[in-house]
């Protein structure tokens, strides 16, 4: 009988590939059962529990020495404060009185008590106050298993290779997870803003998460393909799934061996059109990552990560030097710093903003910091401050009015008297708004007038424009930045643009994509921001076709009636070129590039 | 007994980073200290109490202590917690 091949969707989370057996965490309730103490062993079960105490204790500190990645590592921090409730006094106390009371085994009471206070995070409104259940839970465990004598199986005890599978995994494993020896991870909750998500990007493990119940039914050992950038799952993965991975495996291993060969300089076509490849980064460490991958500068900081770290809003010199320390990666190449982007389900998880119904249409981006001016100023400030004698660009995020980039505008230009009047010296700041809102795009032509550049945000501008949530299991096939209608908004943006003679660049992750990416220069696109780990092979691409092959195919494609049109469309014209290998795969254009022998091989 | 009120200032609130430097603040007293909303009372120096108490930017707080060093206690959890932690301001 043949395995049932079964494919699952969930939230891509951490990007890249991987087949391997899969291995079910064990569920953290741990089964415990409600047993009776006798009187005078009373004292004995409080001794046992203080005990296993010091035992959880000392294995918290063993497992940060072990990791040893220090004080600002999100994985050090999360154990750090799991000691701290692990010292809890008053909690102790109440745990032996309630032994003495209802003289229950340790146990039981210990997962009486962690419970209840589990569940009463639970039933809180701000989704960073709840998601320290989690951490609740985590610790209850860990205390538990050493009261059981059992260990919880851990991520250490993971046969090498595997594809962990688990319903969620516990904060404190994620952060002694062991890049070398998972192939990936899967979760069945989660979202981009949980530590699983953080924790794998920052480890380089592909990750999916939030695949919901139907990863429940998913045993260990059964053979599991994942794909982190697509957040796609085979269970079962059959011949044809496997010769697909065994050939994405080969043909990363000779695309890598293709570019580590050549010298890569700024992005051009074969025909000589500039279009400059720069680098989006999370953090200022990324920063020299993405030079030393020959980033044409920075063409997108996401500054709100930094901020999730640091746990709180970093202050004024705190945030000039973690921007100073980006600049000082890039030494001619322009910066460009987004301004706090917070807002939407993802970050309202971790600042505590109060959840909207809405979070997408809601108080985020520019309308947060407009609201939230103080730290609006000290985020300028900072700016203005790091970026003296540098080429540094400040992006506005959620712009959807002339009025709201005026304001900008005017508390830019105070930062910057504030600067001066103090004794530091301050930059010229090029300031530009991400194009994602619809009223942008409509409104281009007054807005270049205003702005110094433009960044289309690919990703929100789908969402906005199609009306799609792409976190909306039942129509996320809808989301799509080959939608003609797509098209047209970013030929209309760059259309407007042109009289103000400003650079107008894309930030978002079609500019990642192969079609995309195309399609976004044949659209006359000035400038790309991509990933650092696709910034050699972004500028691969570009140096092996020419623009005005790709200015046919764009313009071919704003003809389109609909998205079927366009995937024929791009289908046809890079099918007939050898490097280019195109497939419909369950309703969507994937398409792979490999260096021809000679380049513009056409295929016979 | 001897208690002050203020009001949360620190964007988000009193999460994890403030919890923490609150329970270490109230550690180093004799008194007994406990911190109130509205909603709730805790011990300040208990973590997972400060973490129950959830504390939203423009929550009113009420710090109270019992002991010898009842006043330099409020005094110095007050400060602590109209400093904003550190962090950025939103009330």
């Amino acid at each position: 009988m043949t395995p049932k091949r079964i494919v699952l969707q969930g939230v891509a989370a951490a990007p890249g590939q991987a087949i391997g057996p899969a291995h079910r965490l064990v569920a953290h309730a741990l089964e415990v059962p409600r047993r009776s103490i006798a009187p005078r062993k009373v004292a004995a079960e409080i001794r046992r529990f203080r005990q296993a105490l010091s035992a959880a204790r000392g294995e918290i500190r063993e497992l940060r020495q072990r990791l040893a990645t220090g004080g600002e590592d999100p994985g050090d921090q999360i154990l750090a404060s799991h000691l701290m409730i692990l010292q809890d006094r008053e909690l102790q106390r109440e745990i032996v009185e309630a032994i003495k009371a209802e003289r229950f085994h340790a146990p039981y009471v210990v997962r009486r008590v962690f419970q209840a206070k589990a569940h009463y995070l639970e039933t809180l409104p701000s989704e960073l106050f709840r998601s320290r259940a989690a951490d609740i839970r985590d610790v209850r465990d860990r205390l538990v298993g050493q009261l059981l004598g059992r260990g919880r199986s851990s991520i250490a005890h993971v046969p090498e290779g595997s594809v962990l599978i688990a319903s969620e995994i516990a904060p404190s494993e994620v952060a002694s997870l062991r890049p070398e020896r998972i192939a990936a991870l899967v979760t069945q909750r989660g979202t981009l803003a949980s530590h699983v998500t953080i924790m794998a990007r920052s480890r380089g493990v592909p990750a999916v998460v939030g695949v919901g119940d139907a990863l429940e039914s998913v045993p260990s050992g059964e053979e599991v393909w994942v794909d982190g950038s697509s957040g796609q799952i085979v269970v079962g993965p059959n011949r044809a799934d496997q010769r697909r991975h065994r050939h994405w495996r080969e043909r990363e291993a000779r695309i890598g061996q293709w570019l580590t060969q050549r010298e890569l300089g700024p992005g051009r076509t074969r025909d000589g059109h500039a279009i400059a490849v720069r680098a989006n980064i999370d953090r200022p460490e990324d920063a020299a990552l993405a030079a030393e991958v020959g980033a044409e500068g920075v063409g997108l900081f996401r500054t709100e990560f930094f901020f999730m770290d640091a746990a709180a809003f970093p202050d004024e010199e705190t945030q000039a030097a973690a921007y100073a320390a980006v600049l000082d990666a890039f030494a001619d190449a322009p910066v460009t710093i987004r301004t706090l982007d917070l807002g939407g389900d993802k970050h309202a998880a971790l600042m505590g903003i109060p959840s909207e119904e809405n979070p997408y249409l809601g108080l985020r981006g520019v309308r947060f910091t407009l609201e939230h001016p103080e730290l609006y100023r000290t985020q300028l400030r900072a700016i203005v401050r790091a970026g003296a004698g540098r080429r540094v660009r400040i992006l506005v995020p959620m712009i959807g009015s002339l009025d709201q980039f005026h304001q900008t505008r005017a508390l830019l230009a105070e930062a910057r008297e504030q600067i001066v009047a103090a004794g530091h010296a301050a930059a010229e700041i090029a300031l530009g708004p991400m194009i994602e809102l619809p009223s942008a795009v409509l409104m281009a032509d007054r807005l270049a007038q205003a702005s110094d550049f433009f960044s289309i945000g690919s990703n929100d501008l789908v969402q906005y424009l199609l009306g799609v949530d792409r976190n909306n299991a039942r129509i996320a096939s809808l989301f799509s930045p080959l939608d003609p209608a797509v098209l047209r908004a970013i030929a209309l943006t760059l259309r407007h643009a042109r009289p103000s003679a400003i650079p107008v660049g894309s930030c978002g992750e079609m500019s990642g994509e192969l079609p995309g990416l195309l399609l976004l220069a044949g659209l006359g696109i000035d400038e790309l921001s991509v990933a650092p780990f696709l910034v050699r092979r972004t500028k691969a691409i570009l140096s092996q076709v020419r623009q005005r092959d790709l200015e046919r195919m764009a313009g071919r494609c704003l003809e389109a009636e609909d998205r079927r049109a366009v995937r024929r469309i791009v289908g046809e014209e890079l099918g007939a070129d050898a490097q280019f290998r195109c497939e419909e795969i369950d309703g969507t254009l994937v398409c792979e590039w490999e260096p021809a022998e000679e380049p513009g091989a056409r295929r016979t | 007994m001897y208690e002050a009120k203020t009001v949360v200032r620190n964007i988000p609130g009193i999460h994890a980073r403030p919890a923490a430097l609150l329970v270490k603040e109230a550690s180093l007293f004799k008194a007994d200290v406990t911190l109130a909303t509205p909603d709730l009372t805790v011990n300040a120096k208990s973590i997972m109490g400060v973490m129950m108490l959830a504390a939203e930017t423009g929550t009113e707080l009420t710090v109270r202590a019992e002991g010898s060093d009842e006043q330099a206690a409020v005094a110095a959890l007050i400060r602590l917690v109209e400093s904003g932690f550190g962090e950025e301001l939103g009330a």
